[in-house]
C-alpha cells in the first residue's frame, strides 16, 4: 500500500454501543481480516486493508509506548487491553478499547492476533489523553525509555498494574 | 474440496450458460417480439445474442467468483463446524448475495469467536485470581449478551467467594501469628464482606485482649521484679542489721549481767557500810564521854595546881624571911666579933639555903604555871573533841540515812536491772527470730524475682504493640509515672477527685 501521509483533523467517529471491530492480523501485524464496522469506521474497503499492516490506521497521538508494551504482553501469551486512538482515512480519528489475544495453531504456536474494540468509557478517555500526551512528549527525542519509565512509575504509585488501570477506567460495559 | 471439484464440472458449467442464453432469447422475444420487421429482428437477435455471450462470459465469471466465494464458506464454515472458529472468508464481494451470506457467515463466526476468547480469557484470570475481569458484553448480539450477563453475575460470586477465601487466608495468617506470640497485626476489615465482618471483628478483639493481657502481664512482671530486687534489698539490710543487733544485744546482756552483780555488792556493801557506821556512832558516844572525863580532869589538875601555887607563895615567903633572919644574923655575928665569926658562917650558910628555896619555888611556880597552860590547852582540847565527836555523830546519822536510802535505791535498780534483763533476752530472740524470717524472706524475694524475671522474659518475647513503653512507677504513689495507668487511685489523686 502506497504510504499517503494524512493529514489528521479533530473530526472524531464515536464507535457505537452495540458494534465491535473485529480484524485479525499475522504475527508481524499484517491485517487478514477486519469486519465492515471495521471499514465503517475507518474508512476504508477490504481490499485497502487486508493485506497490509495494521499501523496504518495508527494515530499519532499514540505514544509507541503503547504498542511496544502491547506487543510484548501478547507476544508472551496474555490478552492486551487498552485505549486507543485510531486514525481514518480521511484524518478524523476515532478512540476505541481494544482486546488483543493471541491465536493459536494445533501446536499452540501463535499464529497470529485477534483483536476486539469496543466503545471506550468517555471519562476513561479524559483520564487516558493528558498521559498519552506527556508520553508522547517524552518519545519525541525517539528514545522510547523515558516513557516507559513514566508509564512504569505512574503505575507504581497508584500501585496497580496495566491491566488493573486500563480495565477499572473502562469499567462495566 | 472434492466436492467442490465435481462441482466444478463441465455440466454444471454449461448448465449455467444454456441458462442465460433461454433468458436473453426470452428477453428479445419480449421487448421485441411482433412489432418489427424481419431485417431488424435480425439486427437485434444478432445484438441480442452478442448481447447474451457477453452476459454469458459475465455469468461465467459471476460463477466463477461465486464458485471461490462458495469454497471458502465451505471451508470457514467446516472448519468452524469442526470447533475451530478462527477463519474467515476474505475477498468478498458485497452486493452479492452470497457475499451478503458471507458477512453473516464472518460476523456469526465474529460473535462465537469473540464471545468464547472472552469467555476463555475471563476464566483464565478468575483462576489466576485477577477477580478485576469481566466479560464485554459490548458488540455481542441477543443471546450472546444474555450468556455474558449471566456468566458476569457467576463471575462476581466467584469474584466475591475469591475475596472471602482472601479474607480468611488473611485471618488464618494472623491467627498463625498469634500462636506464635505475635499479636502486632491487625486484620484490615475494608471491603471485607457482611457474613465475615463479625469473625474479624472477633479475631481483631481477640488480638486486642491477648496484647492486653501481655502488657498487663509484662508489667506486673517488671512491677515484681522491681518489688523483689527492693526486697531482697531491704531484707538484705533487716538480716544484717538484725545480726548486728544480735551482737549488741548479747554485748548488753553481759554488761547488764556484770552491772546485775556490781548492783548485788553494792547493796551488801551498804548494809556492810551501816554496821560499820553504827560502830562509829558508838565510838563516837564514847570518844565524847572519855572527853568529858579528860575536861573535868583537866579542871581538877586547875585546882591542884592553884594549890601548889599558893603552897609555893608560902614557901617563897619563908624564904624571903629566911633570908631577911640570916642577914640579922650575920650582923649580929659581926657585932659579936670573934664570937660571932662562927655564927657569921652559919648565918651566911642560912642565907644560902633560903636563896636556894627561892630558886626551888621560883621553879615550881614556873612548872605549875606551865601545868596549869597544860591542862587548860588540854581541857580546850577536850571541848573541841566533844564538839567534834557531836559533828561526827551528827554526820554519821545522815550517812546512815543516806546509806539507807542507796540500799533501797539499789534494791529497786537490781529489780529494774532483772526487768531489763529479761526484756533484752526476750529482744535477743525475737532478734534471732527476725534473722531467720529475713533469711526465709530473701529466699521468697529470690523466687520471686526469678519468677518476675520469667514473666518478663514471657512477656518480652512476644510481639506486641507498646511493648516498649511498658514503664514502672517507682514509688507506691508515683504521680511522674507516664504508663499505662491501671490503677483508679492515680488517675483519682493526678486529677484531685476524691478517693
Amino acid at each position: 500500500m502506497a504510504k499517503n501521509k494524512i493529514n489528521p483533523t479533530n473530526n472524531e467517529k464515536i464507535l457505537g454501543k452495540d458494534d465491535f471491530i473485529v480484524s485479525k492480523t499475522n504475527t508481524k501485524g499484517i491485517i487478514t481480516y477486519c469486519n465492515q464496522i471495521f471499514m465503517e469506521m475507518a474508512q476504508y474497503d477490504e481490499k485497502e486493508l487486508v493485506g497490509v499492516n495494521h499501523n496504518l490506521i495508527r494515530h499519532p497521538d499514540m505514544p509507541r509506548v503503547a504498542f511496544k508494551l502491547a506487543w510484548e504482553i501478547i507476544q508472551s501469551g496474555n490478552e492486551f487491553f487498552g485505549f486507543v486512538k485510531n486514525l481514518q482515512k480521511n484524518g478524523g480519528f476515532y478512540w476505541v478499547f481494544t482486546n488483543i489475544t493471541p491465536d493459536y495453531d494445533e501446536n499452540a504456536n501463535i499464529v497470529g492476533y485477534t483483536s476486539v474494540r469496543r466503545k471506550p468509557n468517555a471519562n476513561a478517555i479524559n483520564t487516558i489523553i493528558p498521559i498519552y500526551k506527556k508520553l508522547v512528549e517524552l518519545e519525541r527525542g525517539g528514545d522510547l525509555r523515558a516513557s516507559e519509565e513514566f508509564l512504569m512509575n505512574f503505575l507504581k504509585e497508584n500501585n496497580v498494574t496495566y491491566d488493573e488501570l486500563i480495565i477499572s477506567l473502562q469499567g462495566e460495559n | 474440496m472434492k466436492y467442490f471439484s465435481t462441482l466444478d464440472s463441465v455440466k454444471n458449467y454449461i448448465f449455467t450458460m444454456l441458462l442465460f442464453i433461454i433468458l436473453s432469447f426470452n428477453i428479445s422475444i419480449i421487448f421485441f417480439g411482433t412489432s418489427i420487421d424481419d431485417s431488424t429482428r435480425i439486427i437485434l437477435a444478432t445484438i441480442s445474442s452478442v448481447f447474451s455471450i457477453v452476459i454469458v462470459i459475465i455469468g461465467i465469471k459471476a460463477v466463477n467468483i461465486n464458485l471461490k466465494q462458495i469454497k471458502d464458506i465451505y471451508n470457514v464454515t467446516n472448519r468452524a463446524a469442526n470447533g475451530t472458529l478462527f477463519d474467515r472468508i476474505t475477498n468478498i464481494n458485497k452486493d452479492t448475495q452470497v457475499g451478503q451470506l458471507s458477512w453473516n457467515i464472518n460476523d456469526v463466526l465474529d460473535q462465537m469467536e469473540i464471545f468464547t476468547r472472552d469467555l476463555d480469557n475471563s476464566l483464565k484470570m478468575i483462576s489466576e485470581g485477577k477477580s478485576y475481569r469481566r466479560m464485554y458484553p459490548s458488540g455481542l448480539k441477543g443471546d450472546f449478551v444474555k450468556y455474558s450477563n449471566n456468566i458476569n453475575i457467576a463471575l462476581e460470586r466467584i469474584a466475591t467467594a475469591q475475596s472471602k477465601d482472601a479474607f480468611i487466608q488473611d485471618m488464618l495468617k494472623i491467627v498463625e501469628e498469634y500462636k506464635n506470640n505475635n499479636y502486632t497485626h491487625i486484620i484490615d476489615t475494608t471491603g471485607m464482606q457482611d457474613d465475615i465482618i463479625g469473625l474479624a471483628n472477633g479475631i481483631n478483639q481477640l488480638g486486642k485482649s491477648l496484647t492486653d493481657l501481655s502488657l498487663e502481664n509484662l508489667h506486673n512482671g517488671l512491677a515484681l521484679q522491681n518489688g523483689a530486687k527492693t526486697l531482697a534489698s531491704n531484707v538484705h539490710i533487716i538480716n544484717n542489721s538484725a545480726q548486728e543487733q544480735a551482737v549488741s544485744l548479747e554485748e548488753t546482756s553481759s554488761s547488764l549481767r556484770k552491772i546485775t552483780s556490781n548492783i548485788k555488792h553494792n547493796s551488801e556493801n551498804t548494809l556492810k557500810m551501816k554496821e560499820y557506821a553504827n560502830d562509829v556512832t558508838q565510838s563516837a558516844t564514847k570518844g565524847k564521854a572519855l572527853a568529858n572525863k579528860t575536861a573535868r580532869s583537866m579542871d581538877d589538875i586547875n585546882v591542884q595546881v592553884s594549890a601548889i601555887n599558893d603552897s609555893i607563895t608560902v614557901i617563897d615567903q619563908i624564904s624571903f624571911q629566911t633570908n631577911i633572919l640570916s642577914l640579922n644574923a650575920a650582923v649580929e655575928a659581926a657585932t659579936a666579933g670573934e664570937a660571932g665569926k662562927g655564927f657569921a658562917v652559919v648565918a651566911q650558910e642560912v642565907r644560902n639555903l633560903a636563896s636556894r628555896s627561892a630558886e626551888a619555888a621560883n621553879e615550881i611556880k614556873s612548872l605549875v604555871e606551865n601545868a596549869s597552860l597544860k591542862a587548860n590547852e588540854g581541857k580546850k582540847t577536850a571541848d573541841d573533841m566533844i564538839l567534834g565527836y557531836e559533828d561526827l555523830s551528827s554526820s554519821i546519822d545522815n550517812t546512815i540515812e543516806l546509806i539507807g536510802e542507796v540500799t533501797i535505791a539499789s534494791k529497786e535498780q537490781e529489780v529494774e536491772i532483772t526487768q531489763i534483763n529479761e526484756s533484752v533476752i526476750s529482744l535477743d530472740k525475737k532478734t534471732q527470730d527476725n534473722v531467720s524470717v529475713a533469711n526465709e524472706t530473701n529466699i521468697i524475694a529470690i523466687q520471686s524475682n526469678d519468677i518476675a524475671q520469667k514473666i518478663v522474659e514471657d512477656a518480652k518475647s512476644k510481639q506486641v504493640i507498646g511493648k516498649d513503653n511498658v514503664h514502672i512507677r517507682t514509688k507506691l504513689v508515683d504521680l511522674d509515672y507516664n504508663g499505662n495507668e491501671r490503677r483508679k487511685v492515680e488517675n483519682k489523686i493526678r486529677h484531685h477527685e476524691p478517693l
